[in-house]
């Protein structure tokens, strides 16, 4: 449901385009603000998939993302854990920044997620933290 | 020697002018071609050209604008003398349009060649004309970064620019950091095909900060989404420094260092600057240690 927080032990996975990304290394770039289109960092839930593994869900999101951007040749999809990465920002940013990741469905994309609460004025600093707590990096297609 | 064989090929091609002919093939021949311009130094093309627009004003002030196009009164000294025609071989209707203009033509084989600054001499003539008598200017002499530095800002597609500054940039990562400009520039174009791109203002504040500081290591790049360029120097997640180079000049940089009296602290800082003291910032907070070679 729209609002749901998601909880801590789930993750979720970011689209992160080739422009933000160096070899296989994903760049704090990648997470930040898409404006004006993005009001809070766009996700896709994981676990909401509900798919027996991480390489279902990867192909999963892969599907939706083709349906909704244009996918570039060398972009990536980064996962974090939601509770590790709210943690890693609110105890590392001076501001102890506290994240709140929250479902946000959408009709094509049921799965669609968001982090909020970002820092605008600090948002290179939460990219760098954020960027710090990514798990995996899997193809974006 | 380059500058004498430069200087003839004017007079002859002058001295045909003054006869009436238009653009003679065996005088085209004369001119030094492609890797002898580009061997000539800025300085003596420079003189060589500041010679024949003496010998021009020897012979008498130009009878219309058109006839006297064939060698240019002076170098283009600014950008906003130039128009830049798009990668791929201008058309006819991109060469009428920059009549008696100097122009920058991006060849077929860019970036394998980098691009070359030319004077159109008139509507009629041809782009072998025009190739023929082209500047080539991706020298690395001084003057040439000097005067892309000053011309910078009228400069349309981020490509011409990376190619024009490779030369520039430290030898021993030259190589490396164009490629990955032209890869980044390739990403957003691919994924965002209405822009932004790479913001030529960032990309050029970039330069600054690199050009100046010839030691500092190589950085990680990226492209945030308002298209400005985003270096970072980062040693293990204690030792980083990234700079977002804003086209205003402006650098917004973060911080991470070493707590020096808590070993398992790390000191987290951000800031805004400007990026001809981006260094300062660094230095004065230890950064150096890990963005210098």
């Amino acid at each position: 449901m729209k609002g749901n927080v998601i909880p801590d032990a789930d993750h979720v996975a970011r689209y992160c385009p080739g422009s933000c990304v160096e070899g296989n290394e994903i760049q704090p770039t990648a997470f930040r603000l898409r404006r004006p289109q993005e009001t809070y960092l766009s996700v896709n839930w994981l676990e909401s998939l509900r798919l027996q593994n991480r390489a279902d869900e990867v192909a999963a999101l892969q599907k939706i993302l083709a349906t909704k951007l244009t996918i570039g040749s060398r972009a990536r999809i980064a996962v974090l854990n939601v509770g590790n990465t709210r943690a890693y920002v609110r105890g590392q940013s001076p501001n102890n920044d506290n994240l709140l990741v929250l479902h946000e469905p959408e009709d094509a994309d049921p799965s669609h997620s968001g982090i909020h609460d970002i820092d605008l004025d600090n948002e290179g600093m939460i990219s760098e933290l954020i960027a710090q707590t990514v798990l995996e990096a899997h193809p974006a297609k | 020697m380059s500058q004498q064989i430069n200087l003839d090929a004017y007079k002859k091609f002058a001295a045909a002018r003054r006869l009436g002919s238009r653009y003679p093939q065996d005088l085209l021949g004369t001119i030094p071609d492609h890797d002898t311009l580009s061997r000539l130094t800025v300085q003596s093309l420079s003189s060589a050209i500041t010679n024949v627009t003496a010998l021009y004003l020897q012979e008498g002030e130009p009878r219309s604008v058109g006839e006297f196009r064939i060698a240019p009164a002076e170098r283009p000294q600014r950008y906003s003398d130039v128009t830049l025609l798009k990668p791929g071989e201008p058309t006819t209707k991109d060469l009428m349009k920059a009549a008696g203009q100097w122009i920058a033509y991006v060849g077929p084989d860019y970036p394998a060649s980098p691009p070359r600054i030319i004077c159109q001499p008139d509507t009629t003539s041809t782009l072998t004309d025009l190739v023929a008598s082209s500047l080539v200017l991706s020298t690395g002499h001084s003057a040439v970064f000097s005067q892309l530095e000053e011309i910078q800002e009228h400069i349309a597609d981020p490509a011409v620019l990376i190619a024009a500054y490779r030369n520039a940039l430290p030898s021993r990562y030259a190589d490396r950091l164009t490629s990955r400009l032209n890869e980044l520039l390739a990403d957003v174009r691919e994924e965002r095909p209405d822009g932004p791109w790479i913001s030529i203002d960032s990309l050029l504040r970039f330069y600054e900060f690199v050009v100046a500081n010839p030691r500092l290591a190589y950085p990680r790049l990226s492209v945030t989404p308002n298209g400005d360029l985003y270096a970072r120097w980062r040693e293990n997640e204690s030792r980083l420094l990234s700079a977002e180079f804003l086209p205003s000049g402006d650098v917004r940089f973060v911080i991470f260092k070493p707590n020096r009296k808590h070993e398992n602290k790390v000191v987290r800082l951000s800031g805004l600057t400007t990026v001809d003291i981006l260094i300062d910032e660094a230095r004065g907070h230890g950064a150096t240690e890990w963005i210098m070679e």
